[in-house]
């Protein structure tokens, strides 16, 4: 609630213990547009809980190591401080329980936010400001264990003359040289992918190489085929 | 001198006293001198074949017995009582049992008249022999009794020292399990992260095209950690803190679907997240190894789950539809590893094939632990 109307950048406490992901997150933070300060920290111990009132929201990492605090012991420690502080729960795993364990009347400010590989800043800034003001942003992505176990396979759902050409995609060559060394017409090859591409990206999102995802996809299963031995 | 002499002294005795055997052996004693001196001893030119001098010895012996195991089993009696006078008590029995012995024959000798050799009668030394049977029968057992012991201990000992060390083991493996699943879940899953942001923060000023087959790499790595490290962490070390048996279970299920198909039926009661986290491991690495013996020995096609509370013991039932069972699948590597767990859970296990049906392991366990 403090500040973001009166054209102040926010102040972001982040509190991660993978010093890697701290060091780059708290750079790629600072440069973004609406934040004015970040002030990271590698524990649990590293946070001055009496200083929340200098933060508008706080960034914690759920798992801070099995000896220290979690992320959300911290985040009431610095709620009970500062009443207005957000808090955003990062953790790689933000399941359905973690958010249920939220308190739900003083549910003012927690927000959750997967650490995925494919996180934006862009996003992260959205879920830091509308904490900030008091809006809880759940993770859409959050998951149950159960969700890891999807396995579609889509591979056995082409065509052998298909599979044949995707290996070749999958090797680096392109469409005439696949036609050239299989004694088919470029088109026809052309064709052939078109509809290997619908069946290995069923939903292609915008934003992402079509034949990429679907060399990408078709190499993960045909990993996964051995996947259990 | 003086060790050698106490041991010889200890040697003695105290030693249960052994009125059975001590009784039996005498009473044959006396019946084959009686019957030998009988037989060799001719009364006006009459010689006793053995039948008859048996016979004649026969009373006499079966009286000895009894006075016997009376007069032995009344000192044991007084021995239970008195446990602290054990030592007077095991050497005054010799001496009580040498006098009656001297009473007996007294009897013996008045009530069925020998009119044997009068000299070899009166100058036998029975008193001495029952004191000798007393020491010799009972010191001879006693000792053997003992040095069995000794190795029924030792076996015992060697045998607790093979449970501890093989949970020992099995706790060993779950360390490393544990270690390598949080390096996957938090060391690698973490550069994963990190790796996929920095991709992101280079391809900022690429063209659209470039950006796009960046941002499939991205995606791609976001898979490999939210599925694949995740799916080897939990395979590895499952989070049993965060999740129920039942969906623990469920994933070991997942891992061999579709090939093989496991229902599973568990009493709400198990679900509940409150049982203590090593007990729900135990649960599970007991399922892994039956559901992995039912498919990978038995070549099972349907495997059946059910856990249910009865009383204060829960029963664990694995059924599968495989190969009837061999020796292999009764006494492979995993069944040390279903034993450690089971018995962790105080429990019993056995694994039986149902005549012309399915295979089925059952194990009755206790769910709370007495030792935590």
């Amino acid at each position: 609630m403090n500040g973001y109307g009166d054209m102040r950048g926010l102040r972001v406490l982040f509190v991660e213990n993978d010093p890697a992901l701290l060091g780059l997150l708290s750079e790629s933070l600072r440069i973004q547009p609406g934040i004015e300060q970040v002030t990271p920290a590698l524990s649990a111990k590293d946070v001055s809980i009496k200083d929340a009132i200098r933060y508008d929201v706080a960034l914690l990492d759920v798992g801070l190591g099995s000896e220290s605090l979690s992320g959300i012991e911290v985040g009431f420690q610095l709620r009970a401080r500062n009443p207005n502080i957000g808090i955003v729960l990062f953790s790689q795993l933000i399941t359905s329980a973690i958010q249920a364990s939220l308190p739900g009347d003083t549910g003012h400010g927690w927000s959750t936010v997967s650490k995925s590989a494919d996180l934006s800043m862009d996003y992260l800034v959205k879920v830091l400001v509308a904490t900030a003001k008091g809006l809880n942003v759940m993770e859409p992505k959050a998951t149950s264990l159960g969700d890891a176990a999807e396995a579609p396979n889509r591979i056995s759902k082409l065509s052998s003359k298909q599979q044949q050409i995707m290996s070749l995609v999958a090797s680096g060559l392109d469409a005439v040289e696949i036609a050239n060394r299989l004694g088919y017409a470029a088109v026809t090859i052309r064709q052939e992918l078109s509809k290997a591409y619908k069946v290995l990206v069923p939903n292609p999102t915008t934003g992402t190489d079509l034949r990429t995802t679907a060399v990408l996809n078709y190499l993960r299963e045909s990993r996964g085929a051995t996947y259990h031995d | 001198m003086t060790s050698w002499f106490k041991k010889a002294l200890s040697d003695l005795g105290p030693w249960p006293i052994r009125s059975k055997e001590i009784s039996i052996v005498f009473s044959l004693f006396i019946l084959t001198a009686v019957t030998v001196v009988e037989i060799n001893s001719p009364v006006n030119g009459v010689t006793l074949n053995a039948f008859e001098g048996l016979a004649k010895g026969l009373p006499g012996a079966v009286l000895a017995a009894f006075v016997t195991y009376i007069t032995l089993a009344i000192s044991a009696w007084i021995t239970d009582k008195n446990p602290s006078h054990t030592t007077a008590i095991y050497f005054v029995a010799a001496l009580v049992l040498a006098v009656i012995m001297l009473l007996t024959r007294v009897v013996v000798v008045t009530l069925f008249n020998f009119n044997v050799n009068g000299q070899l009668t009166a100058g036998f030394p029975l008193f001495w022999v029952a004191v000798v049977f007393y020491f010799v029968i009972n010191i001879s057992l006693g000792k053997s009794n003992a040095k069995l012991q000794a190795q029924v201990d030792h076996t015992k000992f060697l045998l607790d020292q093979l449970e501890i060390q093989r949970g020992k083991i099995i706790d060993a493996q779950e360390q490393v399990r544990k270690e390598i699943a949080t390096y996957l879940h938090d060391g690698l899953q973490s550069q994963l992260v990190v790796l996929g942001l920095q991709m992101r923060n280079a391809a900022k000023n690429m063209p659209p095209e470039q950006l796009a087959i960046a941002n499939s790499f991205i995606e791609e790595i976001e898979h490999i950690r939210r599925v694949d490290v995740r799916k080897a962490s939990q395979q590895l070390s499952p989070d049993l803190q965060q999740i129920s048996v039942t969906a623990a279970i469920r994933d070991i299920a997942d891992r061999y679907s579709p090939e093989v198909k496991v229902a599973i039926g568990i009493d709400s009661e198990i679900q509940s997240p409150a049982l203590p986290e090593r007990t729900k491991l135990a649960l599970y690495r007991i399922a892994e190894q039956v559901i992995l013996n039912a498919a990978a020995h038995g070549q099972a096609r349907n495997v059946w789950l059910s856990i249910a509370a009865d009383g204060d013991h829960y029963n664990l039932q694995i059924a599968n539809d495989g190969l009837p069972l061999d020796e292999s699948q009764r006494s492979g590597g995993g069944s040390a590893i279903i034993s450690s767990w089971v018995d962790y859970l105080e429990g019993t296990w056995s694994l039986i094939q149902v005549p012309g049906q399915q295979v089925l392991f059952q194990a009755k366990l206790k769910l709370k632990p007495a030792v935590a």
